[in-house]
């Protein structure tokens, strides 16, 4: 009874105190909600396309030092079903997910920093194509043209960071590590395969389950430093390959039913960026090791281990009038290749993007993809227009041709014209 | 007779005789204390409001004048953006992109404004000063000044700059881009005593071709204040 009474008065002094501390609590909810409609613009009938997002988002600062975020998604997305051409049984139109975003606390101090939880971290410098952004699993449905931030998953980790500077040069040295790897959200098989299975064969994918807690860690670090107008990173991370490769199940004459595998992979690479004069460049180098690539070989799946090498640089021009442009080269290329692999030796992209700036955030994109390998080409231009202070309006459309077995021709189908609303709320 | 035409000479020598005696890079010097609180740590905030009133916030945490941090608190789609200067190197942080960009100097922040006119105020730093030729002149009671960048790594490739003679106040000021091109027009008002000093609050752009479209700077809560080295830290942004 004592015992009790003593658990009690204990239990009330820490509610009082909290509440104390509490009064200097801040608290904020905010997010977003966005909808999308495409209507195709490929001689095959077919549906809308739709996209659809909504985030909320509730930040509390504890003091000066520690601070909590708490995120919930919502997302739905066409794009799987408008992509499938028909063999595939990967997810539906009407796929709704909800889920955890970042939920994270942190302390900062004076020279450090330690977030723990659910985050996304990104590392490189370059645009376009983000080879060196792998600690966080994407939603591949989202990366064609999306904003990456709508791609990134969130990702379990420990992410601690120290600082320094010393005259002219400051700089980081970052440490991660994750008890629980994620994967990112694969598109059909037949994106990546091509026409290599047997056509009017039914594909049937499982896809991988996120391990249990620390039956698989993570680990990486990155070190960075500018001085004098460059900035430098040096990056490494050990983790499981974000991307599938798959194994067979069982098979039936009518039905292949495959797994999506994820194997341990580990990277390492440098970034840059440097002002000269107006310009800005940008630069990451990225080599993976063992990574797994499929291929098929007397009409069965079988897979190899090798090494990637991939590279993008990218400049920036200065802004003349209200126009500014951004030039990228992209380059893939594995050590060795096999013949039927689900995808080539080397592939290599250029992206040339011209910004209309018509201030206010108006703005007016147009961006142009060359896939040189088997020519394709992607065209994509909007027009970005706040209509009031919470809400966004963009229309446009993005289109995909080239050679038949070009990567950019494999997404024909959802050539498009799009209107999209975006709003922001603050509660 | 003489002497009428002594004392007449030293009556109209008098405006050339002050000129020389004043240095124009401490004309801008003091002109510069009239726009902030000098090279001093403190913060404040800026709100910058276009032709069609849409309102933008940002709060400047300024060490000195190679240390600048700005983050925009409206409106909420851009709530959470950070730019930081370090000299002459400049960062974007969005928290979409959830990485700090080097961006250049030149690239706009909003509408008319630059990154240099929020975080970059220090004229007496990026310029080096000359006087007008007299005849140029429209306003006896100020100082016109050619302010030429010490380098092409600034805002603006020249500034045209009026201060008053009476306290130093800066008046007006007109920017030049690097190829001479004249971009836009900017009046300096609203003098309110912060910090023990008379400094100007509001700043007016204006484009120089296109008159219709201006964006007006209000500058408020100035506060001395200290940061930490790491604030200032392109690696920390994202935190």
């Amino acid at each position: 009874m004592i015992q009790s009474k003593f658990t009690s008065v204990i239990l009330l002094g820490l509610l009082s105190s909290a509440n104390l501390y509490a009064e200097n609590w801040q608290y904020k909810t905010r997010g977003y909600m966005f909808a999308r409609l495409s209507s195709y613009t490929t001689e095959k009938s077919r549906n809308y396309g739709q996209q659809a997002r909504a985030q909320f988002e509730q930040t509390t600062d504890f003091g000066s030092s520690f601070y909590a975020l708490n995120q919930l998604r919502w997302t739905s997305n066409s794009i799987n079903a408008d992509l499938n051409t028909g063999t595939s049984t990967l997810p539906k139109k009407d796929s709704f997910e909800t889920y955890l975003g970042e939920n994270y606390l942190k302390y900062k101090s004076d020279n450090w920093v330690i977030q723990l939880g659910y985050q996304e971290v990104v590392w490189g410098e370059a645009f376009g194509f983000n080879y060196a952004d792998v600690i966080s699993p994407k939603d591949l449905r989202e990366t064609l043209y999306s904003d990456a931030s709508d791609a990134r998953l969130p990702l379990m980790l420990f992410n601690g960071k120290t600082f320094f500077s010393s005259g002219d040069l400051s700089g980081s040295l970052q440490f991660l590590y994750s008890p629980e790897p994620r994967f990112s959200k694969t598109l059909p098989i037949e994106v990546y395969a091509g026409n290599l299975f047997n056509s009017g064969l039914i594909l049937n994918v499982e896809k991988a389950q996120t391990p249990i807690m620390f039956k698989h860690t993570e680990m990486g670090g990155k070190f960075s430093a500018s001085y004098s107008g460059l900035d430098l990173s040096l990056f490494g991370f050990s983790y499981l390959d974000r991307d599938a490769h798959y194994v067979l199940n069982s098979a039936t004459l009518a039905a292949v039913n495959l797994k999506e595998v994820h194997s341990h992979i580990k990277m390492g690479g440098l970034s840059l960026a440097k002002t000269i004069s107006d310009f800005v460049l940008r630069t990451d180098i990225v080599i993976t090791k063992d990574k797994i690539i499929n291929y098929i070989e007397n009409s069965q799946l079988k897979n190899f281990t090798t090494d990637a090498l991939n590279a993008v640089a990218s400049i920036d021009s200065p802004t003349y009038d209200t126009y500014s442009g951004v030039l990228v080269f992209a380059k893939s290329s594995l050590k060795d290749i096999l013949p039927n692999a689900f995808r080539e030796k080397n592939e290599e992209y250029m992206i040339a993007k011209i910004n209309k700036d018509f201030g206010s955030d108006k703005s007016w994109e147009f961006s142009y993809t060359h896939e040189f390998e088997h020519t394709g080409h992607s065209i994509q231009t909007y027009l970005n227009w706040p209509i009031n202070s919470t809400t966004d309006l963009k229309l446009g459309g993005q289109f995909y041709f080239g050679d038949e077995t070009s990567n950019l021709n494999k997404f024909k189908n959802i050539s498009s014209v799009f209107c999209s609303l975006k709003n922001y709320f603050q509660l | 007779m003489k002497t009428c035409t002594f004392f007449l000479c030293v009556f109209l020598s008098f405006p050339l005789v002050s000129l020389a005696e004043m240095n124009p890079n401490e004309i801008v010097k003091k002109a510069d204390l009239k726009r902030g609180l000098g090279n001093i740590s403190h913060s404040f905030n800026v709100t910058v409001t276009d032709q069609d009133s849409k309102k933008e916030i940002y709060h400047v945490y300024f060490r000195d004048v190679n240390n600048t941090m700005t983050e925009q608190t409206e409106p909420e789609r851009a709530r959470g953006r950070k730019l930081l200067m370090k000299d002459y190197d400049i960062w974007l942080f969005t928290p979409n992109i959830k990485k700090a960009l080097r961006i250049s100097l030149e690239q706009k922040l909003t509408g008319q404004v630059s990154n240099g006119d929020i975080a970059r105020t220090n004229y007496a730093e990026d310029y080096e000063a000359t006087f007008i030729d007299l005849d140029k002149k429209e306003n006896a009671d100020a100082y016109h000044l050619a302010l030429k960048a010490k380098n092409n790594k600034v805002t603006y490739g020249k500034i045209e700059y009026v201060v008053s003679k009476k306290d130093f106040s800066p008046l007006e000021a007109t920017f030049f881009a690097i190829s001479g091109k004249p971009l836009k027009r900017a009046k300096f008002s609203d003098f309110k005593p912060i910090q023990g000093m008379s400094r100007a609050t509001k700043m007016m752009i204006q484009d120089y071709l296109q008159k219709d479209k201006s964006s007006t700077l209000i500058f408020s809560d100035h506060k001395p204040e200290k940061f930490s080295d790491s604030l200032f830290n392109k690696e920390r942004l994202e935190f």
